[in-house]
């Protein structure tokens, strides 16, 4: 049987038997080659979820918003995702029930290790399991000298017009009030000037490490093509590094920012070992 | 209006005297998008351009200005000063004649009977608009006016190797040396027509705007926003969308930034309290804005189809789906490839 089918079976098997209200998945999009979420709550509205190429939004993000028992049909970076929000209390592995595949989408994440599903209820399809993260892009990048680095970073930063669709499209930033809305007194300025921006996307980068699961919502999300994954990227290798912690992988793992350990490794602070 | 017959080099040499006493600002390419910028002197937009990714308010209205600074001298009055008002005198070539109508929407707002903005004005009054109309619409394109000359001073078509120029206003025709050049005859404006556009039906009529007066507590609002991310890239990519927050800064100034109906923030009361404390709230009002409280203020839907919403939306919530869902109770839009 193949993907699509077994996703339908098993999602109106759960909303004909009441075990869930609501099914998230992705629908046809109305530009070529473009899917978009879709929230099925009755048996024959099932029928109109597709999983192809295209389905690439980090469909976790609605977790936090649904008050409903939901479904949802997952790629390996939502799976993990889905995870981290657990870890965090922000969801309950009760309230969802996780259909597992592996990413329709083709070539689109170069470095992706996860496409399959890490965590389901009822798993669609074997992927080919996970894959070592080389991180070779941030070893070359580590290469360059910090005036080229901070080039890179403010050029990027420079395109951004502060619409937040970054962080409102990232899973991992789930903050009621996030610091940019605070204005009494205010973080950060309001304006596109670098200051401002890279202020925003440092700061962002900082409180999802440890957390981001480099699932690229953000820079999916961008309209002006702002890409600071390599930031994200460079966060993971030293959390992986530093903690030998990889988030989003186990529900019986502490995301490393969120414990204490005497022997923690210091090295991220200035002048630490 | 009379039209005249250009070709590729006429247009490139009065373009360049232009220069001479204007700032032209051209669409200039940078990795496969288009944004305006200052025009080279030689190039003329290729095939490859359709629109700008960043509409053209910027220009007018940008994101971030100073309105007015001001300083505490102790025991005395605040000493307050307006900021200047901009002064450079530029030509804006290649715009969109949707995006040139998209001008004449915000003069109702920022030129209008209630409100001059002195800033807005200035920049208005001196810049000229020569509109190029499009050859060829893109997907997400949904105007039904694609030859509309409403906030152009010039509107140029693109005919094969030659360009046909009709000055518009008077400011236009004062910029355009017309003794120069020859009538176009009917033949060639006859060719205009086979220029392609999108058969869209007129998606914002006014049955729409009676529709909206009747569903504000609709159960469609939370429906339609469910996949909504509340994101800003609809209202900052907009080019008629223009609300804007002023707050002080702290080297004693007030500036304007722009602001979107998506943020939580944007109706934030000082108590704490919000009136639109969801998402549901927030779109109802972008769409009310657009379709039912212009219009009844000023006649005319805030929406020129520019599509840059459509293609940009992070989670492809399409405006045009959106409206005819309102019309239609329910009919979706189906992908057309």
């Amino acid at each position: 049987m193949i993907v699509l089918e077994k996703i339908k079976e098993k999602a109106k098997e759960l909303l004909a038997e009441n075990k869930v209200e609501v099914v998230l998945g992705f629908t046809r999009g109305t530009l070529p080659g473009k899917c978009t979420p879709y929230f099925a709550r009755k048996v024959d509205e099932v029928e109109n979820f597709v999983w192809e190429e295209g389905c690439n939004h980090n469909l976790a993000n609605y977790l936090t918003k649904l008050s409903q028992k939901a479904a949802i049909i997952v790629k390996g970076c939502d799976s993990r995702s889905i995870i981290n929000l657990i870890k965090e209390n922000q969801i309950t592995r009760e309230q969802v029930y996780i259909i597992g595949g592996t990413c329709p989408s083709t070539g689109e994440c170069p470095d992706c290790q996860h496409q399959e599903a890490v965590i389901a209820d009822y798993k669609i399809s074997e992927g080919e399991g996970a894959i070592e993260d080389s991180f070779q892009d941030v070893l070359e990048f580590e290469k360059l000298s910090p005036e080229a680095r901070k080039e890179y970073f403010y050029k990027e930063a420079s395109k951004c017009i502060r619409c937040y669709a970054c962080r409102n499209a990232c899973p991992a930033c789930y903050c009621k009030e996030c610091f940019v809305e605070e204005n009494l007194p205010s973080w950060v300025g309001k304006t596109t000037g670098i200051g401002d921006n890279i202020i925003f996307h440092l700061t962002r980068a900082m409180h999802v490490a440890g957390r981001c699961i480099d699932c690229g919502a953000c820079v999916r999300a961008c309209p002006m093509g702002v890409n600071l994954s390599l930031l994200n990227r460079k966060m993971l290798k030293d959390v992986q590094e530093m903690f030998k912690n990889v988030s989003g992988l186990s529900l019986d793992t502490e995301l490393a920012l969120n414990e204490y350990k005497q022997d923690d490794s210091q090295k991220f602070l200035i002048g630490g070992e | 209006m009379a039209k005249y017959l250009l070709t590729k080099k006429d247009l490139l040499i009065w373009l360049k005297k232009l220069q001479q006493e204007y700032e032209v600002l051209a669409p200039v390419k940078e990795k496969k998008v288009y944004n305006f910028g200052h025009w080279d002197g030689k190039s003329l937009p290729d095939k490859s351009y359709q629109n700008t990714l960043k509409p053209p308010k910027d220009l007018f209205f940008p994101q971030h200005e100073i309105l007015l600074k001001y300083k505490k001298v102790k025991g005395q009055r605040p000493i307050i000063k307006a900021a200047d008002l901009p002064e450079e005198k530029r030509v804006i070539f290649g715009i969109r004649p949707c995006d040139a109508k998209s001008l004449s929407l915000l003069d109702k707002v920022f030129l209008g009977e209630e409100y001059q903005d002195p800033f807005y004005q200035a920049r208005r009054l001196n810049t000229l608009i020569i509109s190029l109309v499009c050859r060829e619409p893109k997907e997400s394109c949904f105007c039904t006016q694609p030859f509309s000359v409403e906030g152009s001073d010039i509107v140029l078509f693109e005919l094969n190797d030659k360009y046909l120029v009709e000055p518009i206003s008077e400011k236009g025709k004062n910029c355009f040396p017309s003794a120069s050049y020859c009538e176009a005859d009917f033949h060639i404006i006859d060719k205009i027509k086979e220029i392609k556009i999108n058969t869209y039906e007129e998606i914002a009529s006014a049955d729409l705007t009676e529709k909206l007066d009747l569903i504000f507590d609709s159960p469609i609002w939370k429906e339609l926003q469910e996949k909504c991310i509340n994101c800003g890239v609809c209202s900052f990519l907009c080019p008629t969308c223009h609300c804007f927050d002023i707050t002080d800064n702290q080297q004693g100034s007030k500036v304007r930034n722009w602001d979107s109906c998506m943020f939580s923030g944007f109706t934030k009361q000082a108590s704490g309290h919000n009136p639109r404390p969801s998402g549901t709230e927030r779109l109802r009002q972008r769409v009310m804005h657009k379709f039912k409280y212009f219009p009844d203020k000023y006649g005319v839907v805030a929406c020129v189809g520019c599509g840059r919403c459509v293609e940009k939306c992070p989670v492809n919530l399409d405006i045009r789906q959106v409206l005819l869902q309102i019309k239609n109770g329910g009919e979706k839009l189906e992908c057309r490839m």
